[in-house]
């Protein structure tokens, strides 16, 4: 009899099972609550016509997404987050890889200050950092231009945001400013956890510099590097407050992002199920590219 | 087989000298360990010789051939680390055969070196797992396999076995001795652990503070101790200090009065010593294996047992002798530690009666410089 109670749901291991999962239960029901409730209603959404105040939801089916595919603003916007994205990966992951390597080997004194002093931006926020470069950009009064024209050079005549062959660069810029600073710390981390003796065992393998680089320190912040272009990935997939504080997605939708996009289409032409079929098609791709940081991490 | 020459080596951190000037030279062949408490310089010594550290004056010659500022991969050393430093992200069969890949030798050939070093080492089922499938002492063989496979002048050890277990360690001691059989080739093995060094070593070094005390075979270092220090550093459970006072000399004999016992004892002093002057401290040293059974001539010190240590066939007893006590042991409260080749039913507190022989008693001068080696009995 006592054996029957033993296996039941309360034996020590069904306990155990229960306990792990009433502990989950808050944060199952935050990400319920804030992140899946969310993309279900952008996904039911996509496929009905609405405003934001309207009770009257109109099914069309595929025609928000027929529509994108017409679009050619739509194709703009995300044309730019591609640029965005790639040029993030770049010059985040890769302007932080360098930066990490040199406050890890290279600097002797004052570590600490330059680490602090580049990982600043990262805790600003993104409204702040878009109004600093604002000033920073401005025709007018702005130090950048002043810096031009006092090295004999001619700023752009439409202003560094307002030049639609420039603006979008200068929003590369503005977010490489902002966020190497994070990708140097993970890489920091990353190069740090490397034991010291592994480069030692190289040296006398006769792997030193370069090829130490690459058959040691490569393959130890592989994990880290990956996980960086992913977040800079997702980041310039959801990028808004960015774009829509300095250029509004301006000059003529040149620096026009999805995010931006759907914001417009959202709230000032109240295309709500159009911008919901934006925001499902931004939610696909990140998804996408989440799923192949799962597969290249486990791969090592 | 090469040599392997350590001249008048000096290496200074900032504000610190590591060692201070040491030379030994490695015969060929020979499996040289290097011994000394933790801190005496020993790995520094050791990555000087595989050009982990530059040194700061001195020289150093493989064969002749002088390696002092030659590129690590240059020198034709390989290094063991204690903490094995295997590369994680590749296979066991691509960590051992990384150097030879770095040095650009075809890959038939590197196959055949790791299958021979795997094969020496029988870890041949594991040549296609990473490290971290492995346990330490499988990782240890490997980190082994990678020198072996590099057929290097000299094979540098640093504390290889100090990160596996006791089982582990013996059997690991004996393998390395095997390996030193097979390879024929000259090993620098550094250790803190003396029964390593006494186990393996053709010959000890032995080091202390960044200098070398003594060089010899292990039982002419057991034997014959140029020093407290070397005497108290080989051999365990460690030799018994007493303290004790020339009381008077006449010739190359001195009569000496030991703290705790009432009986002068009288010693020759080795032909080559200096004769120590009427009312200098010295040192009475004697071997835990040394105390006899209550023969003739043997002094009788009551005693109690304060520790036992049973070893199965032999036995471990730590004697607390009242005034007569060890005197520089960290951990033996000053108890007198002896040797009994069989099993002992004593239990603490049980009396005890201690028989010395006089002859057996080493004598080390005020600065600890041996002035007595007892004989060596067989
Ligand atoms: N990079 C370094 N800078 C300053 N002192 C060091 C450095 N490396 C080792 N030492 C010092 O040199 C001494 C010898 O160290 P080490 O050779 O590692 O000792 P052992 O291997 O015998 O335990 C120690 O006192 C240690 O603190
Ligand atoms: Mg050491």
């Amino acid at each position: 009899m006592t054996d029957v109670t033993q296996q039941g749901p309360l034996s020590p291991r069904g306990r155990r099972d229960m306990l792990s999962g009433a502990m989950l239960l808050p944060a199952l029901a935050l990400v319920s609550l804030f992140i899946l409730a969310p993309a279900v209603y952008a996904i039911v959404g996509s496929f009905f016509e609405f405003t934001i105040t309207s009770r009257n939801w109109v099914f069309v089916g595929f025609g928000n997404y027929v529509r994108a595919a017409g679009d050619p603003v739509f194709w703009t916007a995300l044309r730019n987050n591609a640029f965005l994205i790639v040029g993030s990966a770049i010059t985040q992951v890769g302007l932080g890889t360098i930066l990490a390597a040199i406050l890890d080997r290279g600097v002797r004194r004052g570590n600490a200050i330059y680490r602090t002093i580049i990982f600043m931006p990262v805790v600003v926020s993104s409204i702040a950092v878009a109004f600093v470069w604002i000033l920073i950009l401005d025709p007018n009064v702005g130090p950048l231009n002043a810096i031009v024209k006092s090295l004999g050079m001619r700023p752009p005549k439409l202003g560094w945001l307002g030049d639609p062959q420039i603006s979008l660069w200068m929003l590369l810029v503005i977010a490489a400013w902002q966020n190497v600073g994070f990708q140097m710390i993970l890489v920091l981390a990353g190069l740090q956890s490397i034991p010291k003796e592994l480069y030692e065992a190289a040296a006398l393998d006769g792997a030193k510099g370069l090829r130490a680089f690459r058959y040691i320190t490569l393959p130890g912040i592989r994990n880290v590097l990956i996980v960086g272009t992913l977040i800079t990935v997702v980041g310039g997939l959801k990028v808004f407050d960015l774009v829509f504080v300095t250029t509004g997605g301006g000059p003529a939708n040149a620096t026009q992002v999805l995010g931006t996009y759907s914001y417009l289409q959202a709230f000032r032409l109240g295309n709500m199920g159009y911008a919901n079929a934006m925001s499902v098609v931004l939610l696909a791709i990140a998804v996408l590219f989440g799923w192949l940081q799962l597969r290249l991490s486990r791969k090592a | 087989m090469p040599s392997l020459q350590i001249d008048t080596v000096v290496k200074s951190y900032d504000s610190f000298t590591a060692i201070k000037g040491v030379s030994f030279t490695a015969e060929p062949g020979e499996f040289i360990v290097m011994v000394g408490p933790s801190g005496c310089g020993k790995s520094t010594l050791l990555r000087s010789i595989a050009g982990l550290e530059t040194i700061t004056s001195g020289a150093i010659r493989i064969d002749g051939r002088d390696i002092t500022h030659a590129e690590p991969s240059d020198r034709g050393v390989a290094m063991v680390f204690q903490n094995y430093a295997l590369y994680p992200h590749m296979t066991v069969a691509e960590n051992m055969g990384f150097a030879l890949k770095m040095a650009g030798r075809p890959k038939t050939e590197i196959a055949a070196a790791v299958a021979k070093a795997a094969k020496i080492l029988r870890i041949e089922e594991h040549l296609h797992k990473t490290p971290k499938q492995l346990s330490g002492g499988q990782k240890q063989r490997v980190a082994i396999g990678r020198a072996i496979t590099r057929a290097p002048d000299v094979f540098l050890f640093d504390e290889p076995l100090s990160n596996l277990d006791a089982a582990l360690r013996s059997q690991m001691r004996v393998e390395l001795g095997r390996l030193h059989a097979e390879l024929k080739a000259t090993m620098v093995y550094v250790t803190h652990d003396q029964t390593e060094a006494m186990t393996m070593a053709t010959r000890i070094v032995v080091m202390n503070a960044g200098l070398i005390e003594q060089v010899g075979s292990p039982l002419d270092l057991y034997n014959r101790p140029r020093n407290r220090f070397v005497a108290g550093f080989l051999g365990s459970p460690r030799m018994n200090f007493i303290k004790g006072r020339i009381v008077a000399a006449g010739g190359r004999t001195v009569t000496i009065m030991a703290e705790g016992l009432t009986m002068p004892i009288q010693l020759q002093i080795e032909p080559d010593a200096d004769v120590p002057a009427v009312g200098d401290v010295v040192t009475l040293g004697l071997r835990a294996e040394t105390f006899g059974t209550g023969a003739p001539g043997q002094i009788a010190v009551p005693a109690r047992v304060a520790v036992v240590e049973s070893l199965g066939r032999e036995t471990l007893i730590y004697a607390d002798a009242g005034n007569l006590r060890t005197f520089d042991s960290e951990s033996q409260d000053g108890y007198l530690a002896a040797h009994r080749s069989s099993q002992v039913m004593l239990r603490p507190g049980d009396p005890l009666t201690l028989s010395i022989d006089p002859a057996a008693f080493y004598l080390f001068d005020r600065n600890g410089e041996t002035l007595r080696f007892p004989p060596v009995s067989s």
